[in-house]
């Protein structure tokens, strides 16, 4: 634990650490989803999360930007609290970017329109601004050319991409993704995590909840393991591949990797 | 081609070729084989469909073209598409669908598409008003039939109005047993008069069908010879004896044309002799005369007042006396009812779509600067509002737009406004009343659930009356409000409830993923609300929104229960006069023919409002 303000015995440095989780949990009415999950994420450094179905995995991170809301335990974001202050959850929103296993895309709107749309509204950008921001990120997911299609007449992976595109053109400082892949064909799952590979190694703070293993291994600086609820094991890709400690997650590897 | 090996192995050498479909020639035999008579329950039903389609449509036709009295639609047009407003205002009505009609064509030129069947349909229709009332004028008319009985009581003096030049031809034939009705115009005691002739020979037959028992003592006396002699007398306006003929029962059918040396107006007198017999007399070629104000002031100007002969009722031989009795042919339909109608729609259907066809052109001109356009025709329509207002009710007791009362709106025109203010009105107090039902604040959740279910609970009936009669009692000031404008209020109240659970549909209908991703980017749930979730609700009610929209427009009718003589009121008016009294029937199936059209067009637009990009839900 590094020099810094004391939060609950809890030591950080704002500096370095963009996301601090102290205690947190969660119920959904009797059933205790999130229990004493302790997380602090630095800047620039890329958190894969895995862990079996139902393990509390995707209620975490949505937790980091108050989709959910947590009953106990301090949530910081980038300097800021989570709390019932309706200003805090607006500003850390538009700080954290989200990409949902379902694309979620808006299918009213063209692709440009779901990229621009949260720029304009939420920052006030001027439409040339958003527009050219949104041609860039196209560019870089790779496809610039579906400008202005509708999501229904886009691939799953070209819908993933755009709603890479749409979370990154609110300029985030940090990427959740909840298993980006898994509603996706083998073939396009690739062009994906290639996608995120770019993204992670241009120091983009982020959380991944994947079961794709090659990719932890590649981009992680640290994997979690998570269990009915709480954090069972973290460490590096090295340590977690060839020496898990916990049986749970040796359970877990042997089944994943057959 | 490809290598086999028994079965077990198989690689591809060769890909089949890439070809097109194979066109199955069906043929129009084919066709009806494959689909009404595939199997015996088919070819069943279809016999069964097209019998009964036969039946129904061809007693319906035969109404129609044959024995509908449909000069009541015509004569009343004025009345039914704008009720009591002053005639000579009237020209406001038209100038108000104008604007309308403009808009729409610029609308359709810069949004829109060409559509091939609407030009045509447009093209037939026009060709239509004019021809038909050509081609009515070209086929000959229906002599005017009046029967003479020996029996029958005093025939009044018939009045006609002639122009110089013209010739009338008498024909009087006597009714013999096998005389059947001939078909033509015809006075009320004349059709009565039959109907008792035709009720008697019928007996008669029966009888002599039938012979009954004490034969001998019951026969009928053998009937009196036939003995009527008819005596015309054709008299000029200052009562000069013109002409005079008569015609026996035994001298078989009598026949003579007079000419007619002056404009004015004629009186046929008709004197009898005899006990017994009965004559057909015909004359032609005369038309009934015309019942409308503006056609009697206009012959009283040219032909001076009716004359009146001493002794005896006058009557002119006008639309109101006179009916058309007998099965018309196809001929009589149109010379009688299609051409009359078609030259009374004419002008007006022929402004109207020029208007149309302008606003089209300057649509599509406008595409050069596309989002100017489409912004001055938003801008347009919302000012088209108050200026249809304020031309239809105008201002101060003189100048240009008289003020008139909206007491006096009525027929189609108030059926529209109130259906029109009643959709705009509704629409945005439905949609807010369906957020406000999903709403966590408390307060407003409450109001929009309890106003909603309140509203659906009573029937649209009980609305209006809340509206008309106790809203004063809530506050005195409100006593003033107009009729029209209360009416409105209540059809605006009540239907916004409607709408609410329909838009209510739509909102629950969008996944929570889509609430999730636009929180995720950080906006706020008036955003969220406004840009993910109500366009797509929205689309997703379209055609429930729609069906709500057209069951307004039929419930605009109820509003005659409060007094306001729109579409169904004014039919009510209608059938009421005594000259129009039985003609019920005409009547609704003709307001049934404009709910109708009207319902039709919107739920069209809205098949092609879901089908165009507009209001696409697209597939995720
Ligand atoms: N809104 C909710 N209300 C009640 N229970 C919930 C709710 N959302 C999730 N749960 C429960 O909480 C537990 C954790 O769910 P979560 O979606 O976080 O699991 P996960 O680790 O993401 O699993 P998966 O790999 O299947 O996505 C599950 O048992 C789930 O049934
Ligand atoms: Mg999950």
């Amino acid at each position: 634990m590094s020099e810094g303000p004391l939060v609950d015995e809890l030591y950080f440095d704002p500096s370095e650490d963009i996301i601090i989780c102290h205690k947190v949990n969660k119920w959904f009415g009797d059933f205790h989803v999130l229990r004493d999950i302790n997380l602090i994420v630095k800047r620039g450094e890329v958190v894969v999360i895995c862990g079996p179905s139902g393990s509390g995995k995707s209620t975490f991170i949505r937790t980091i930007n108050r989709l959910e809301e947590h009953q106990e335990g301090t949530i910081i974001v980038d300097g800021i609290e989570l709390s019932h202050d309706i200003r805090n959850i607006a500003k850390i929103r538009s700080e954290i970017g989200m990409v949902f296993q379902q694309f979620n895309l808006f299918p009213h709107l063209t692709v440009m329109q779901n990229i621009t749309l949260a720029p304009m509204w939420v920052r006030h950008w001027p439409r040339e601004k958003a527009e050219a921001k949104a041609m860039e990120l196209l560019e870089r997911v790779g496809i610039p050319e579906q400008a202005n299609k509708y999501p229904g007449q886009l691939s799953g992976g070209q819908q993933q991409r755009v709603a890479i595109a749409r979370a990154l053109a609110m300029e985030p400082k940090i990427m959740l993704f909840d298993e980006p892949t898994s509603a996706l064909d083998p073939e396009m799952i690739k062009e994906v995590l290639d996608v995120m590979l770019e993204l992670a190694r241009s120091g983009m703070t982020m959380i991944v909840v994947t079961h794709e293993m090659g990719f932890a291994k590649e981009v992680a600086d640290r994997i979690i393991f998570f269990d009915e609820g709480r954090i069972v094991e973290v460490g590096t890709p090295e340590h977690f591949f060839t020496n898990p400690k916990h049986e749970r997650t040796k359970l877990f590897l042997s089944q994943i990797l057959h | 081609m490809a290598t086999e090996d028994k079965g077990l192995h198989y690689v591809e050498t060769t890909p089949p070729p890439i070809r097109r479909p194979p066109v199955i020639e069906l043929g129009a035999l084919g066709w009806i084989k494959r689909n009404l008579f595939s199997t015996w329950y088919d070819a069943l039903m279809t016999v069964i469909s097209v019998a009964f389609i036969f039946f129904a449509a061809r007693g319906l036709l035969i109404w129609v073209v044959g024995t509908a009295e449909w000069s009541v639609v015509t004569n009343n047009l004025r009345l039914f598409s704008a009720g009591r407003y002053p005639p000579d205002q009237v020209w406001r009505v038209q100038l108000a669908l104008m604007i309308v009609t403009f808009m729409a064509g610029i609308s359709w030129g810069i949004w829109g598409r060409m559509v091939r069947l609407a030009v045509i349909l447009i093209v037939v229709v026009i060709a239509a008003l004019f021809i038909m009332p050509i081609f009515a004028e070209m086929l000959p008319i229906r002599p005017i039939y009046t029967l003479v009985t020996a029996e029958g009581e005093t025939i009044p003096a018939m009045a006609f109005v002639a122009d110089p030049g013209d010739e009338i031809t008498f024909t009087l034939t006597p009714v013999t047993d096998e005389t059947i009705m001939p078909v033509g115009f015809m006075d009320m005691a004349s059709r009565i008069a039959w109907g008792q002739i035709e009720l008697e020979r019928n007996t008669a037959q029966e009888e002599t069908e039938t012979p009954q028992e004490g034969e001998g003592e019951d026969t009928p006396e053998p009937a009196a010879p036939p003995d009527l002699i008819v005596h015309v007398q054709l008299l000029d306006a200052n009562l000069e004896l013109l002409s005079e003929f008569e015609a026996p029962v035994e001298g078989g059918e009598y026949s003579t044309t007079i000419r007619l040396p002056d404009a004015g107006w004629y009186l046929i007198v008709v004197d009898k002799e005899g006990t017994a017999g009965a004559m057909w007399m015909a004359m032609e070629p005369l038309e009934p005369l015309k019942t409308d104000l503006a056609s009697e002031t206009a012959r009283e100007e040219r032909y001076g007042p009716v004359p009146e002969v001493e002794g005896r009722r006058t009557r002119v031989l006008d639309a109101v006396y006179l009916r058309f009795a007998g099965v018309r042919t196809l001929g009589d339909f149109i010379s009688l009812h299609i051409g009359p109608f078609a030259e009374a729609l004419k002008t007006t259907t022929l402004i109207l779509f020029a208007v149309l066809g302008f606003g089209y052109i300057m649509g599509t001109l406008g595409k050069a600067h596309e989002k100017l356009t489409k912004r001055l025709t938003l801008i347009g329509w919302v000012l088209s509002f108050p200026l249809v207002v304020i031309v239809l009710r105008g201002f101060g007791n003189s100048g240009w737009l008289p003020y008139v009362s909206t007491d006096l709106w009525g027929g189609l025109l108030l059926t529209l406004i109130l259906a029109i203010v009643g959709i705009v009105a509704a629409f945005p107090i439905g949609v807010l009343l369906a957020l406000g039902r999903r709403s966590n604040l408390p307060v407003v959740k409450i109001f929009s659930t309890l106003y909603i279910e309140l509203i659906r609970g009573v029937p649209l009936v009980t609305v209006l009356f809340t509206a008309q009669l106790m809203v004063p009692l809530l506050d005195p000031s409100l006593a003033n409000v107009d009729n029209v404008v209360r009416a409105m209020v209540g059809m605006t109240m009540f239907s916004a409830a409607y709408l609410a659970e329909n838009v209510r549909g739509g909102l629950q209908s969008i996944p929570k993923g889509q609430i999730e991703a636009a929180k995720a980017l950080g906006m706020n749930d008036v955003l969220v609300t406004a840009l993910i979730v109500l366009p797509q609700a929205l689309r997703a009610v379209i055609p429930a929104i729609v069906g709500q929209f057209i069951a307004l427009f039929k419930d605009t009718s109820l509003v005659y229960i409060v007094g306001l003589l729109e579409l169904l009121g004014i039919a009510r008016t209608t059938i009421s006069q005594p000259e129009y009294v039985g003609l019920q029937r005409e009547v609704f199936v003709f307001i049934a023919i404009i709910y109708f059209v009207f319902s039709y067009a919107m739920s069209e637009a809205s098949r092609k409002l879901e089908e165009s990009g507009a209001g696409a839900v697209r597939r995720r």
